[in-house]
């Protein structure tokens, strides 16, 4: 739903007005019906019965949602467009508050009930909070983020650029590493480039190709560069595995240019252009542990909405029950 | 915020490190996913222990405690319960019957309201597990069908162990009262439209007694002084000498006289608010109408009786030697009959035996006559004796003291005497609350003078002396509410309720 506030209005203006006309004949209606009497009338009566109808059904309909995404029902064309239902998810989902309240006659009733109204209260709260969440922060990662990738392959990228500046320092120092490192690559049927060292992954699926186009970079042996290994091995090593430096001088890139600038200082200019390939690896490293974070805050509230949905949609039947049985 | 080095490596670049079949899932959506199925597991096994229906399950189902009374039925719902048939007095009747008819139970067999669907029925119907135990009278005989409400509009349980189920909100009463011709809002409104409107019963005196409080309040009582035919004050002898030992040993002492002393003889009468008016102590075995007003101990005040407390200063001599006072309470015939009687009964002749002694007098017995003219001046002398009693009440006015003649149109065989209006003093005042006299002379502030203190007005300072028979000595609703109020109140050092509840009753035994 990445949208700016024209958008977002042109968007939702719809199911708003329909949400605030629903709110409002909801609560006119249980306004005329409490009028004259002593208690606010709960949810054995007739607007309170339909409330809570209305408000199990919509929950129901919330709870959908879910299997509209499983690969069952994703390409089902006839059950209409993705955007609509999480537009419907968001609008009936938020109308459901008054229809709750209305319902509960402003009693929170016993623990079943009570516990009911909890779990309703965090999972609407959730939900809002992830809809602010996923309108703001993918703009976020727009601009801060510029080399997102997908977020399932955040490890395995991470693992080719440890590779990568393996191969790099390797051919640079002339380590005899550097043949083991080259087996961890997946191989293809066809031979490498005579005098070349590829970098990158390799397409094993598909149409094959013996290199990533214009992945092949030499990078020449130097001499007096043991200040490299030593700070590769110590720090950019374990940096480019875990995305965390423990001494704190990696890790964004003003620390990385600040960095790799004292660096350059103290290996020969020959090594500057891998010192180069290192940093921009680092400042892909330092991409990707940020896009690892916001992922984490752009999805992490489903931890909370999504078990508590379930429950909630349980114990609302089991709710239902109890209180037509025992009204 | 970001500076980027020259990144050489293209998007497609990029792209080419992700193998084509990287659809799978990742840790996240798998601890999602997990996390989803405990809270799952979770919830199944909490709905599953409720519906397994033990005692500490169903305590999760009570939207609260019940009140104390109700408490041995914590853990069984069915005891005022039943299934789909809601107790709630604003429960949609006509849904709950859809409901248990596809549920295929029926609430009760008998109850017409849930299977006529119709949610006007008679509340009483709702009501049978509360009557099972609670019987009450109705309210009022004029009340329309469709405002009686069920128990539950007023009777909230699951409110709390110390809940005051008996003491429902001023809202359920002014409900109705709001729409009726004396409009009442609330208690604590005295001003505007809808305050609580005067006391009706308070309105007019229906009492036919002539009295005068201030008169016998007084100290120093005045009477007659037969000696030097003006004004002196009785003194306690004189009270004790017109009455029985028995009354005069229940004769309120002078200030300051214990009971195990004897009175001074000599001292001058000075009646207390006590002298006449006692509690009644007395405890209700059944729920008659009296029972309902004098069902504490102390709430209300026993009658004024003649014997007890007027006959002391008010003999009913009915001749000039005040010697012989009439039985208090009779009829006009009744008073002739008993003339008849004390006449015979100081001759001692039978009462029964006149017409015998008299046929027996008028037998002709030679040179014996003077039995039946002995009869007959016998009988001047008690119709002369009659004429002069009744005469001497008349003029005298011994009955017209406290009573008003009665304007009857069958006067009583006795010429002369009129019956007189019965006293028709309530037993009860406040005809439509209850009220506790004993709980209010319990406050230190509160005397019989706070409430009734025009029967103590004193001329003399001003006040106005009003006759008692056109005035009801009850202050009213605006003493009351000098303690029964909202609002703080500076003269007493109570502040007492002021719910309708406090004085008044919905089950009201014989409703008016």
């Amino acid at each position: 739903m990445l949208s700016g506030p024209k958008s977002f209005v042109a968007l939702h203006l719809r199911w708003c007005l329909f949400f605030l006309v629903g709110t409002t004949a909801a609560v006119l209606w249980y306004a005329a019906h409490a009028t004259g009497s002593v208690r606010w009338p709960g949810g054995g009566s007739l607007p309170g019965l339909a409330f809570g109808f209305i408000a199990g059904v919509i929950i129901f309909f919330e709870c959908a949602l879910w299997l509209r995404k499983t690969p069952w029902f994703r390409t089902r064309r006839w059950l209409g467009r993705a955007q609509l239902w999480m537009k419907a998810h968001i609008w009936l989902g938020l109308l459901t508050v008054p229809l709750v309240l209305l319902h509960s006659g402003f009693q929170f009733g016993g623990w079943l009930s009570y516990l009911l109204a909890w779990i309703f209260i965090v999972v609407i709260a959730s939900g809002m909070l992830g809809l602010a969440i996923q309108n703001y922060l993918p703009r976020f990662m727009l601009d801060h983020v510029t080399t997102e990738t997908v977020a399932s392959q955040l490890d395995a990228v991470a693992r080719q650029f440890l590779v990568d500046a393996d191969n790099i320092v390797a051919m640079t120092c002339g380590d005899e590493q550097s043949s083991d490192i080259l087996d961890q690559i997946p191989q293809t049927a066809a031979a490498p480039i005579a005098g070349t060292r590829e970098i990158g992954a390799r397409r094993r699926i598909g149409t094959q190709v013996a290199r990533s186009p214009g992945g092949s970079v030499l990078y020449p042996q130097v001499r007096q560069v043991g200040e490299l290994r030593r700070m590769f091995d110590t720090e950019i090593r374990r940096y480019l595995e875990t995305g965390r430096c423990i001494s704190g001088k990696l890790g964004g890139p003003r620390r990385d240019e600040e960095y790799f600038v004292a660096l350059r200082k103290v290996v020969p200019p020959d090594a500057h252009t891998a010192i180069s390939a290192l940093q921009r690896l680092c400042e892909r490293r330092y991409q990707l542990s940020l896009q690892a974070r916001l992922q984490l805050v752009l999805q992490g509230w489903l931890l909370i909405h999504l078990p508590l949905s379930i429950a909630l949609l349980i114990l609302l039947i089991v709710h239902a029950y109890f209180a037509l049985r025992f009204a | 915020m970001t500076s980027h080095s020259t990144n050489t490596e293209t998007a497609k670049q990029r792209s080419l490190r992700i193998p084509l079949d990287y659809v799978r899932p990742s840790r996240f959506q798998i601890f999602k996913a997990v996390v989803a199925l405990i809270g799952s597991v979770i919830a199944f096994a909490y709905a599953a222990w409720l519906i397994a229906g033990s005692e500490s399950a169903r305590q999760q189902l009570s939207p609260g405690p019940l009140v104390a009374a109700h408490v041995s039925w914590e853990q069984k719902c069915e005891a005022c319960h039943d299934n789909f048939s809601p107790l709630r007095a604003d429960a949609d009747a006509g849904t709950f019957k859809l409901l248990s008819g596809f549920f295929r139970r029926r609430s009760s067999a008998a109850d017409p309201a849930v299977n006529s669907g119709s949610p006007h029925s008679p509340a009483s119907s709702f009501d049978s597990k509360c009557q099972g135990c609670h019987m009450p009278p109705d309210h009022h005989h004029g009340e329309k069908s469709l405002s009686v409400e069920r128990c539950t509009a007023c009777h909230v349980d699951h409110d709390g162990k110390t809940t005051k189920i008996a003491q429902p909100d001023d809202q359920h009463c002014t409900r109705c009262h709001t729409n009726l011709a004396n409009p009442v809002q609330s208690f604590s409104s005295l001003e505007g439209k809808h305050g609580h409107p005067p006391f009706r019963s308070l309105q007019n005196d229906p009492g036919n007694i002539r009295f005068n409080h201030q008169l016998h309040m007084r100290k120093g009582i005045p009477a007659p002084d037969t000696r030097n035919q003006g004004l002196r004050l009785m003194t306690v002898a004189d009270l004790l000498a017109n009455v029985s030992p028995a009354i005069a040993n229940q004769l309120h002492r002078p200030p300051g006289i214990s009971i195990a002393e004897k009175p001074n003889a000599n001292a001058p009468v000075e009646l207390q608010c006590s002298s006449c008016h006692q509690l009644d102590t007395r405890q209700a075995v059944s729920p008659s109408q009296d029972a309902e007003q004098f069902d504490s101990a102390g709430a209300y005040m026993l009658p004024v009786r003649y014997e007890q407390h007027c006959q002391a200063c008010h003999p009913l001599y009915y001749e000039a030697s005040h010697t012989k006072q009439l039985q208090h309470g009779l009829v006009p015939g009744e008073i002739r009959e008993s003339l008849v009687g004390q006449f015979w009964s100081n001759r001692r002749v039978s009462p029964g035996n006149i017409e015998f002694n008299r046929s027996a007098s008028a037998r002709r017995i030679p040179g014996r006559n003077s039995d039946r003219l002995s009869a007959e001046a016998e009988q001047r002398n008690l119709t002369e004796l009659m004429l002069g009693a009744e005469s001497y009440l008349l003029e005298n006015k011994v009955c017209l003291k406290c009573h008003v003649y009665a304007e009857s149109k069958n006067n009583e065989t006795t010429q002369g005497l009129p019956d007189v209006l019965p006293a028709n003093i309530p037993k009860v005042w406040l005809e439509k609350a209850r009220f506790n006299h004993r709980a209010h002379l319990a406050i230190n502030s509160i005397q019989c003078e706070t409430c009734h203190a025009s029967a103590l007005s004193n001329p003399a300072n001003g006040q106005e002396n009003k006759p008692d028979d056109e005035n009801v000595m009850i202050d009213g609703r605006d003493k009351c509410m000098a303690c029964h109020t909202a609002r703080t109140n500076e003269d007493f050092a109570v502040q007492a309720r002021f719910d309708c509840v406090e004085c008044h009753r919905y089950h009201v035994i014989g409703a008016y």
